[in-house]
């Protein structure tokens, strides 16, 4: 759907030479939620903004549909942009239009009808809950509010794709959720790509089937977003997760835990479990066929929009062959090992 | 004391050269302002050399005194109207005046527009055109409205000098009357009737642009 190869930008300014993305490469499939987090900076907004040529790339294909839009005309561009939602973290609605016309906005773009825009905006006024708030303008509306009439505005003209650039940054906890909630129901219902750009571990865990990490202008990884948790490749991903899902370990622990085994040393494992291999007595078997002692001092659960993730972080007692095969047991049961040192 | 009928026409003349001045000048100055603020370099129609021209030509203008600008372009006045003198006749150099001032003030209004609201509509594939017409002019319409009616209030003051070509109204009435034969009860009557006036356009302005506000 969405193809960007070896995609490069760099912005002049008079402090000197920035940056911003460097050879990007990334393939978005049709109908995936697709997220793309990093840390302020990062290049992110830039990054979504030139896949709908808000910003040029210096160097690099952007492929829609296996077009390449960069040799786009303009008019070709606006075609383009017409089947191609976005979402911003302020809104940007007109303040001087009601909620219904900013949600026709597209639509007159497009020269529709007042009958025709009458009879595509109704769904999707009802789909975002705003029956009652038609003829309200935007400043008397939450920032929630806002939002929802910002996704109907950008369904309004049937697009296949939606942008959303830190869609719920700008919003609480709860207000986002229901936004994100509203998001994977449009993906579901339609089938419409979404990418979402992000600075929130939340809105990768609750809406993406797959996530790209962006790192100074770069693609540090990219996986789906079971794997980008449980089996992240780089250092750098492992800090950023580890930060982002408060799963450092105790401070008491980490000081006293040695990088590599030694005499009589106590291993520390981190657990993790998916879907069924949660359901089993992992833990209790240890301890009974493998007469380990198993300490737990941390353990959370992440729902992920497919799958319930377990994380469980124990310290292990027993003889080192005990121990050993209590690590085989839980890989053979699905489960994922990881040692994090020896105390 | 004197006659009420000494100002009836002078008045008429003054509304006759502010409004349909200030009428020549939006018709120019709104699409001068609307040029002014995209042709600059980062928005949606960049032309560099278009927009340092007009710029220059815009503060040019505006650096110019109205009395020696009104004399200035006398061959041109005669050009349009067909005759130099007379309250018709001043309406050109009123105008002239006005252009440029609307321009500055409507870009600068503009300007007040979140960018992010001129993105959303590009990234929704509105044309330029479609931009300022479905988005530029309404989100500023309560601004423009602001200042369509400060050009006003300054074409009454402009209004006053184009006595000097024999333009009439209300300031040539009490130059003539207060200044060259001391009759002050005149003078002081004209200022009370131009200080109405003003204050009328500013209301008035006031509640369009009020009502319009969202
Ligand atoms: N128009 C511009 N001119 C100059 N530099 C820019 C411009 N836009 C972005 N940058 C720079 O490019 C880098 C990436 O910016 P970008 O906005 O993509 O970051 P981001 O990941 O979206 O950050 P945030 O999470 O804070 O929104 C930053 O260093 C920024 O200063
Ligand atoms: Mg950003």
């Amino acid at each position: 759907m969405i193809q960007l190869k070896n995609l490069s930008k760099t912005f002049s300014t008079r402090a000197g030479k920035i940056t911003a993305l460097q050879k990007i490469n990334l393939h978005i499939h049709p109908g995936e939620i697709f997220g793309v987090i990093g840390q302020s900076g990062a290049g992110k907004s830039t990054l979504i903004r030139c896949v709908n040529l808000l910003e040029r790339p210096d160097e690099g294909e952007i492929l829609i549909k296996n077009k390449n839009i960069l040799k786009f005309s303009s008019s070709e561009l606006c075609k383009l942009r017409h089947h191609m939602g976005m979402i911003f973290q302020h809104f940007n609605l007109l303040s001087s239009r009601n909620v219904y016309d900013n949600i026709a906005l597209p639509l007159e773009l497009l020269n529709y009808s007042s009958q025709e825009i009458k009879k595509t905006i109704e769904p999707l006024i009802e789909l975002t809950g705003l029956e009652n708030k038609t003829q309200a303008f935007p400043r008397q509306l939450s920032g929630g509010q806002k939002q929802r009439v910002a996704v109907a505005r950008a369904l309004a003209s049937n697009p296949d794709i939606i942008l959303c650039d830190e869609a719920t940054s700008a919003l609480d906890i709860q207000t986002s959720h229901a936004i994100l909630a509203l998001l994977r129901d449009i993906n579901k219902k339609w089938g419409i790509t979404i990418l979402v750009i992000t600075h929130q571990m939340d809105v990768v865990k609750n809406l993406c089937d797959r996530v790209a990490l962006l790192s100074h202008g770069e693609i540090l990884e990219c996986a789906s977003v079971v794997d980008f948790f449980t089996r992240p490749k780089t250092e750098k991903a492992k800090k950023l997760i580890e930060t982002l899902l408060h799963r450092e370990l105790p401070d008491k622990l980490t000081q006293r835990m040695q990088a590599s085994s030694f005499a009589s040393a106590t291993p520390v494992w981190r657990i993790f479990f998916k879907g069924q291999s949660a359901e089993t007595p992992l833990i209790s078997v240890l301890i009974q066929t493998f007469h380990l002692e198993i300490n737990i001092f941390q353990g959370n659960i992440e729902n992920l929009k497919d799958e319930t993730l377990g994380i469980l972080d124990v310290t292990v007692k027993g003889t080192e062959e005990n121990i050993k095969k209590g690590m085989a047991y839980l890989r053979e049961k699905g489960a994922q090992v990881e040692v994090m040192g020896y105390v | 004391m004197f006659e009420i009928n000494l100002f009836i026409e002078p008045f008429f003349q003054t509304l006759y050269m502010v409004f349909v001045s200030g009428f020549f000048a939006t018709v120019f100055g709104l699409p001068l302002g609307i040029l002014l603020f995209i042709t600059q370099s980062q928005h949606i129609l960049p032309k560099p050399h278009l927009y340092r021209g007009l710029s220059l030509l815009v503060s040019g203008l505006r650096s110019i005194p109205f009395i020696i600008l009104m004399i200035a372009i006398i061959p041109f006045t005669r050009l349009i109207v067909g005759t130099s003198i007379g309250t018709t006749a001043s309406i050109v150099p009123l105008t002239l005046c006005a252009i440029p001032f609307l321009g500055k003030v409507i870009q600068t209004t503009l300007q007040e527009i979140p960018f992010g609201l001129i993105e959303a509509s590009q990234s929704m594939g509105a044309s330029t055109q479609q931009i300022i017409l479905k988005i530029l002019i309404p989100e500023s319409l309560p601004g423009i409205i602001h200042a369509i009616t400060l050009t006003l209030i300054n074409l009454v003051a402009y209004s006053a000098m184009a006595g000097a070509i024999g333009g009439g109204g209300l300031g040539d009435l009490a130059i003539r009357y207060g200044y060259q034969r001391f009759d002050t009860n005149v003078m002081f009557f004209t200022v009370v009737i131009l200080i109405v006036l003003v204050q009328v356009i500013q209301y008035l302005g006031e509640q369009c642009a009020k009502r319009l506000k969202r």
